[in-house]
């Protein structure tokens, strides 16, 4: 059968997108990647986006996976056709996407649509959030890998998980001072979870390796901490921190406050769901990643020929990210007719076999540093939540006291989400809220809109 | 739940919020609001204009066709073939009368509001101005014109230096303008948040996120109201139910009334700074700067049954026609769309009032463009037909009636 | 010329600069004007609408805080655009501001009544709130 002529649209060419791509190229199928960024790799494997002699800074396991990824690419690119800084507006029609470029809209049609377009992270307001200096870690994390520059010079990072001692030894050997790494759940949390961290044996020794770098160097990392505030005049001057108890509630008699330049704040992730929504595909509440699309085995969607790979059907890393992206592949060259139904299952399991030990593993640190809701008494009534339209955290008590069950009823009262960014980033918040209220199962989704990245009405000429 | 009413409101929109609130003026009923914000309900899509002539005289939509028919004469005059017949397009002289009856009762509702209740729904006096770019929009606006002579004093005119004067902004391309001065704007979700606010400050039970699932009859009698969390007994209710009003009515009366759902498109600009001093109307679209400097743009008039989706095309037209009339929104960002499902029906008319055969309920649907700017005097028609006062103005042209929709010309936006 | 003082490795050799307020600053084919800021210690970036500071908070352009005015255009997201040789960028910058306006009032949303709403309803005869 020939496949010349069905498209194979791939938004994001992270770890699942570029994965995808590489397996339907090994099995002759050709595909599109269209990503926003200005090189293939997503956020955690763009690397350097400059040129750089050496990278002293990022250890040799990053680099490895690196190079392996972009190594998937490049062995493949006669049959993957690569479209940079490029965005999805939204869609068109049933089968077509709209893309921007900045400067004008065009058409792109698909017989198969796979969304690997990541995650972003998930905002938690505390007082000063809005400060300049204070990034989320991911942001710190572009600058460092991708900026090859230090976002500030004496740093307090403030978040759970893994990517907080990660980020930590990345900031110091680039020349950071490092004040404290704050992990909000407690050492004897993490003890619990050392049986699933052993499902993944070089990452743990990789991490155990960035601890001992840590105490070596002597940035101190508190278990049981976490942000309280931040203060500064026109930017960040210093950080507030305070031991958390297991539900993450700061005790702020023992606060201790720091001065620092910089605060990259980690507290989880998020799914980008705003192409999945745009198609009107089905989705459910995840408490972990906020809403994801709704997807079987194979990560197909509720469209029939949508599929969803990576971080935005579920938070699961880039691991796990480049077994869902094989997974679509072949779902979908099973169903060009390029491979036979048993070749199908039989790949395909091998893949799951895969994603299920990221999955072990991971479900480890999920646990460990699965969201506690005492971070919602960290604002106070001043405290902006919807930074875009300057909705503070009194209007959305008000709205709640009135009886608000639901988050667009919130977003009509409020404005909250009604801004610039479309509520990505104050809608984690709310969403906790009506959790917080007993009103998870109804609250519904704040939906994306055409446009889901700003463009001009000069754009929208002929 | 089973709690008994005097009234159980079936919608919360516009025209459901304001009866709970006009009903609940007196305290001496008991009433329930039940609300269910369906994808694509009208009052949150709304633009929130109190457009009384604007709407009356079929701009928006009607001037967009009425471009396009006036081009198509021209073309078969110059082939020197049969010109296509023309339709003017203006609602019913009682039509108008319902519009600015409603119209007028806006700057004391607004006070009583504030006053009463505390709510403030950001009316703000624009006037709409009908912005000329060419003869075919000339001719146009004079046809309005002669078509109400008895409202003269509500229209001026303004020539091409006198509109860049009250607007600034506007292209240098226009003409000209002619100017409603009695057609303002409201925050539209203000409003509605408003009328529920003081209908529950009044003592109205409100039941949001519930949904209507069917109505109870005992004979030719509604008895009482299903909803998906109990049902509320009441003697008698009303059919707010915007464009899902038909299914209600089907439920209550075994009929179900011609209101369906049209779909309108809008497009909406980042905040900017005031940029208009009016409320403008071209061939191509309205334009509204809200009370938050957000401008808005529509809208589409399209019948595609519950289909809320936006598409290019149609938002394409509507960004276009704003660029046009407004050059400096070139570069402005286009924050976000959407669309509304307006409550349609064939002859443009509400239907309002009781229906034959039927005791206990009351029609309060088929809004169409003007559910926001009508809200009001149907809140104070409904209340007056529940108390069985002499209603303010005569209903029978808006009573249900399967004549009205006979023998009409076919719809005029296509 | 403002120096590049947070630079994790050197940019080497540079014939391309931006200039960032006025201010030339040397910057490497690739980078984002995020890092070209960051190398020269800007972490304040934005005024918003409300008149607050802002900074790049996500990084990767969901956040809409690290907007800047290049050549010309507002609300450039700073962490996504790439430097281009001669590019001029303009930091806390706005248009309401720019354009000579006062602040525009903050929007009385339905949410500020309830304070006062509070008490008119406590007056009602059911005991229970009257919304469900």
């Amino acid at each position: 059968m020939s496949t010349n002529n069905q498209n194979v649209v791939i938004v994001g060419g992270g770890a699942a997108g570029i994965s995808a791509a590489a397996q339907l190229a090994e099995l002759g199928i050709k595909s599109r990647i269209i990503d926003e960024a200005t090189k293939l790799g997503g956020v955690v494997y763009r690397g350097p986006l400059r040129h750089t002699e050496e990278l002293p800074h990022l250890d040799e396991f990053y680099q490895k996976s690196q190079k392996s990824l972009q190594d998937k690419y490049h062995n493949n690119k006669d049959k993957i056709d690569v479209q940079l800084e490029t965005s999805v507006v939204g869609p068109d029609g049933t089968d077509g996407l709209i893309i921007s470029d900045q400067q004008k809209l065009e058409n792109v049609k698909y017989d198969y649509l796979i969304l690997s377009t990541g995650c972003h992270e998930r905002s938690i307001p505390f007082p000063g959030w809005t400060l300049p200096g204070i990034m989320m870690m991911g942001g710190v994390q572009l600058q460092i890998k991708s900026g090859l520059v230090r976002p500030g010079e004496k740093m307090a990072l403030c978040g759970t998980g893994p990517l907080l001692p990660l980020i930590a030894c990345q900031l110091h050997k680039g020349g950071v001072e490092v004040e404290g790494v704050y992990e909000a759940s407690s050492f004897s949390k993490l003890a619990k979870e050392a049986v699933a961290l052993l499902n993944k044996p070089m990452l743990t020794l990789n991490g155990l390796s960035m601890m001992s770098y840590l105490k070596r160097n002597n940035v101190p990392f508190h278990y049981g901490w976490g942000i309280v505030k931040a203060e500064g005049k026109e930017a960040v001057e210093s950080v507030t921190v305070a031991p958390y108890d297991k539900e993450w509630k700061a005790d702020l008699s023992k606060a201790r406050k720091a001065n620092v330049d910089s605060i990259g704040i980690g507290y989880g992730f998020v799914a980008r769901t705003q192409i999945t929504q745009l198609l009107n595909l089905e989705h459910e509440y995840s408490y972990q990643s906020s809403y994801v699309p709704k997807l079987d085995e194979f990560h197909r969607a509720s469209k029939d020929n949508v599929y969803v790979a990576g971080d935005t059907s579920g938070i699961l890393g880039s691991d796990g990210a480049a077994f869902e992206g094989q997974i679509a592949a072949f779902d979908i060259a099973l169903r060009m007719g390029v491979i036979d139904a048993s070749t199908h299952s039989s790949r395909v399991n091998k893949a799951r076999k895969g994603l299920q030990r990221v999955k072990n593993f991971r479900f480890g640190f999920d646990r460990f540093s699965e969201r506690q809701l005492g971070m919602l008494d960290l604002p106070d009534d001043d405290t902006v939540i919807c930074r875009c339209e300057n909705i503070k955290k009194s209007q959305i008590d008000a709205a709640f006291e009135r009886g608000v069950k639901d988050i667009t009823s919130l977003k009509m009262a409020t404005r909250a989400g009604l801004g610039d960014c479309q509520g990505k980033v104050c809608s984690a918040y709310c969403y906790d809220r009506f959790k917080q209220a007993g009103h998870q199962e109804k609250m519904g989704q704040l939906r994306a809109r055409f446009p889901i990245e700003p463009i001009t009405f000069a754009m929208m000429e002929d | 739940m089973n709690k008994n009413y005097d009234v159980v409101i079936a919608g919360g929109g516009a025209v459901g919020a304001a009866c709970a609130y006009f009903l609940s003026r007196e305290k001496d009923l008991k009433i329930a609001l039940v609300d269910f914000k369906k994808p694509g309900n009208a009052s949150r899509a709304s633009a929130g204009g109190l457009w009384a002539i604007g709407e009356s005289v079929g701009l928006g939509c009607g001037v967009i066709f009425f471009k396009t028919l006036s081009k198509q004469i021209n073309e078969a005059k110059a082939n020197g073939e049969e010109a296509p017949r023309m339709h003017p397009h203006q609602l019913p002289d009682f039509f108008f009368d319902f519009a600015l009856s409603s119209n007028n009762m806006f700057p004391a509702l607004h006070e009583e509001l504030r006053e009463k209740h505390n709510i403030d729904f950001k009316f703000q006096e624009t006037g709409l101005k009908f912005v000329m770019y060419d003869e075919h929009d000339r001719a146009y606006a004079d046809q309005i014109a002669s078509g109400i002579p008895h409202l003269s004093d509500q229209v001026n005119w303004l020539d091409a230096d006198q509109l860049r004067e009250e607007e600034p902004y506007v292209s240098p391309e226009a003409i000209g303008a002619m100017n409603f001065t009695c057609d303002h704007q409201v925050s539209p979700f203000l409003l509605i948040d408003s009328y529920t606010e003081g209908a529950r400050q009044n003592g109205v039970d409100l039941y949001l996120n519930t949904m209507v699932t069917g109505v109870e009859t005992e004979g030719n009698r509604v008895v009482g109201v299903r909803t998906d969390k109990g049902t509320l007994s009441c003697n008698t209710m009303i059919n707010a139910g915007g464009a899902w009003s038909s299914q209600i009515c089907e439920w209550a009366t075994g009929e179900k009334i011609p209101v369906y759902p049209v779909k309108g498109q809008i497009v909406l600009s980042e905040k900017l700074p005031k940029i208009m001093r009016g409320c403008i109307s071209t061939s191509d679209c309205y334009i509204a700067q809200k009370d938050n400097g957000e401008v808005l743009i529509g809208s589409t008039t399209e019948e595609k049954g519950y289909d809320t989706t936006n598409t290019l095309a149609e938002l394409k037209g509507l960004a276009q026609g704003a660029s046009k009339c407004l050059p400096i929104l070139k570069e402005m960002n286009i924050k976000r769309t959407w669309a509304g499902l307006r409550p349609g029906t064939r002859d443009e008319i509400p239907i309002l009032g009781p229906m034959d055969g039927i005791e206990g309920y009351i029609n309060a649907n088929g809004h169409f463009r003007t559910g926001i700017l009508c809200s009001a005097i149907t809140g104070k028609l409904i209340d007056e037909i529940v108390r069985g006062k002499e209603t303010t103005l005569d209903l029978k042209p808006f009573l249900y009636d399967p004549k009205r929709f006979e023998d009409l010309d076919p719809p005029f936006y296509g | 010329m403002l120096d590049r003082k947070a630079d994790i490795t050197p940019i080497g050799e540079s014939q391309i600069q931006i200039y960032i307020d006025d201010v030339p600053v040397k910057v490497a084919e690739g980078e984002t004007v995020l890092s070209a800021m960051y190398a020269v210690q800007k972490n304040k970036i934005m005024q918003n609408d409300y008149k607050a500071n802002l900074g790049a908070y996500c990084g990767m352009g969901i956040c809409h805080s690290c907007l800047v005015k290049i050549d010309g255009k507002y609300k450039q997201r700073s962490c996504k655009t790439l430097i281009r040789d001669g590019m001029r960028v303009t930091t806390m910058s706005n248009r309401f501001n720019d354009m000579g306006l006062s602040e525009t009032a903050p929007s009385v949303t339905s949410a500020d009544f309830i304070k006062d709403a509070a008490a008119p309803a406590s007056q009602s005869e059911s005991e229970e709130s009257n919304v469900n």
